[in-house]
């Protein structure tokens, strides 16, 4: 299937977008444009014809997960001189590798889509398989609930340490134990 | 008569002629006409409505009946010079009200207007866009709606406005979780994303009409709460209340762009009614005939099959209208007799009355549907 002009421009303005998240200056509009980066992406796949997956996408991603990041944001309210990126070096190092990765990764399993032949196609991904099963709801219920079912228990387990540290960080006093608020006393 | 008829039929058969590529865009422009057309009269109601709940005669001097309020309103609305505050954020604040507006058009798209027209040899089906999760693309369209306020509020620069626009935002956020889980027993009953789907399931012979408002009755009740706090209506405004915050998250605006955000709240009330039609009282589907029926009624005057299947296609159109028409005055009716929620008060109705209750009937719904069709998925 030859991509159409629209999608070229959705993909441009997906892109963009995503610079805008990383370069601006004022927290309020990257996360602003972090909303419209999850939002075209989302219409990037109804071009594609899947349905379920760009609904599903503008549904938790654009539609409530960026609502909490500006609420935040707009909550602590972050002035542009305010925010100043922490300067440790090991950090940056791992999180360039981190990044890396995961972009070799995403490339790896993306590339095989450009073509049922294409140049690219290493036999990871089935294109057909996928493209089947991104269409239908029932296909990808059954998928998730059956092959792909240890996946999406252990993706469960990592949200549920996400919550539980940050409760532990988000915890006033670390030093009067268990239960206990800023003045001691049991809550 | 029947001569009349041949002339309209030639006329039809004419037309039907014409390829028919750009079917979706006459849909999208008749959606679009109806829409604006309603809106106007929907505030005069409003407004009349109110003055007959308390006694009042309301605004009547403009035209007959007050007819051309709504109409001198909007004109004095596009004249009047609509201010941007010196210290609010350009960008966003003229964005907001853009963003009002969009997504209940956006999700009323996929809402099934009527049945099937018939035009040289082939069906189209009216409705705008025909998306085979449509139930799950109008709710990810119309949770786009919260930005609109958050933005207003945020850009505006103003503690009021910010304050409302932090209010709706967690308002809106809690109801969707509300929504969600009632749309899961309405899913599990129907066992089809697909609206189109759904309202044909809904299609009544002579009998009872074969409605979800039968099968889910409290999911009907929770979903038509839910979409009182989701358009920021009365009893759950709490984003505008006057009393505390001025305006709300519109404080700053004036002109045409407060006329965007009321045309945003009053499309997506009749965006929130065609849902709930659509879900419960059997969508485009006339009561107690089946589309079959109407069709040969009017084949047996004599139109021919394109004409025919257009007048079906009206009266279930007329349907839909009145069924949203319903809901909308029901909206204006429970503005002008329910006080103001405390904001305690809408949280725990939200969190802990609403969502156990739909917890519930999705349970109860799940062990029904798998005892009855079997232990079979």
């Amino acid at each position: 299937m030859e991509p159409s002009i629209f999608q070229y421009l959705l993909g441009t303005l997906t892109v963009a977008t995503a610079l805008m998240v990383v370069l601006g200056k004022n927290p309020v509009m990257s996360a602003m444009s972090l909303l419209a980066t999850l939002f075209l992406t989302g219409l990037l796949y109804f071009t594609f014809g899947a349905y379920f997956v760009g609904a599903v996408q503008i549904l938790i991603y654009a539609g409530a997960i960026s609502v909490l990041f500006i609420f935040i944001v707009m909550l602590l309210d972050l002035k542009p001189r305010n925010v100043k990126i922490p300067g440790r070096k090991p950090v940056y190092v791992l999180a360039g590798i981190v990044g890396v990765t995961l972009f070799g990764a995403l490339l790896v399993s993306v590339l095989p889509a450009l073509g049922e032949n294409g140049i690219m196609d290493f036999g990871l991904v089935s294109t057909s398989a996928m493209r089947e099963a991104s269409q239908l709801p029932e296909s990808i219920s059954l998928r998730l609930l059956s092959k792909y079912m240890l996946p999406f228990q252990v993706t469960a387990l990592l949200l549920l340490a996400a919550v539980m540290g940050v409760i532990v960080i988000g915890r006033k006093n670390r030093l009067t134990g268990p239960g206990s608020d800023e003045r001691g006393t049991q809550s | 008569m029947n001569n009349l008829f041949q002339n309209w039929n030639m006329f039809l058969e004419g037309l039907g002629k014409v390829s028919l590529t750009y079917w979706p865009v006459v849909v999208v422009l008749i959606l679009v006409a109806v829409l604006m057309g309603s809106v106007p009269m929907l505030v005069l109601a409003e407004r009349r409505g109110a003055a007959w709940i308390q006694r009042r005669s309301g605004p009547n001097r403009v035209g007959p009946f007050g007819l051309f309020q709504t109409v001198a309103d909007a004109i004095k609305l596009i004249f009047k010079e609509s201010n941007l505050p010196s210290k609010s954020h350009k960008f966003l604040f003229l964005l907001a009200p853009a963003l009002a507006v969009i997504p209940p058009f956006l999700a009323l798209s996929v809402i099934p207007l009527g049945g099937e027209l018939y035009f040289s040899g082939e069906y189209y089906s009216f409705q705008a866009v025909s998306v085979n999760v449509g139930l799950l693309f109008f709710l990810a369209i119309s949770s786009l709606h919260v930005y609109s306020v958050l933005m207003a509020g945020w850009a505006s620069n103003n503690k009021f406005s910010l304050m409302g626009g932090l209010r709706a935002s967690s308002q809106m956020i809690s109801y969707e979780i509300a929504i969600g889980i009632a749309i899961v027993s309405v899913v599990m009953t129907y066992g089809t994303l697909d609206l189109r789907e759904i309202v044909k399931l809904q299609e009544s012979g002579s009998g009872l009409p074969y409605w979800g408002l039968l099968m889910q009755p409290v999911m009907y009740v929770m979903l038509w709460i839910c979409s009182f706090a989701e358009t920021n209506r009365l009893p759950f405004d709490l984003p505008e209340g006057e009393s505390e915050l001025v305006a709300g998250y519109h404080t700053e605006y004036g002109g045409l762009t407060f006329a965007l955000f009321m045309l945003g709240e009053y499309v997506a009330m009749m965006a929130a009614s065609a849902f709930l039609a659509t879900l419960f009282l059997g969508g485009y589907n006339v009561p107690f005939i089946s589309e079959a029926e109407i069709l040969s009624h009017f084949q047996d005057m004599g139109l021919a099959q394109t004409a025919a299947t257009i007048a079906t296609v009206a009266c279930q159109f007329v349907s839909l209208m009145m069924k949203i028409y319903f809901f909308m005055w029901v909206f204006i009716w429970v503005r002008w007799s329910m006080p103001r929620f405390r904001y305690d008060q809408l949280m725990s109705l939200g969190w802990k009355v609403l969502l156990p209750i739909g917890v519930l009937n999705a349970v109860a719904t799940m062990l029904y549907t798998f005892f009855t069709r079997g232990g079979a998925v």
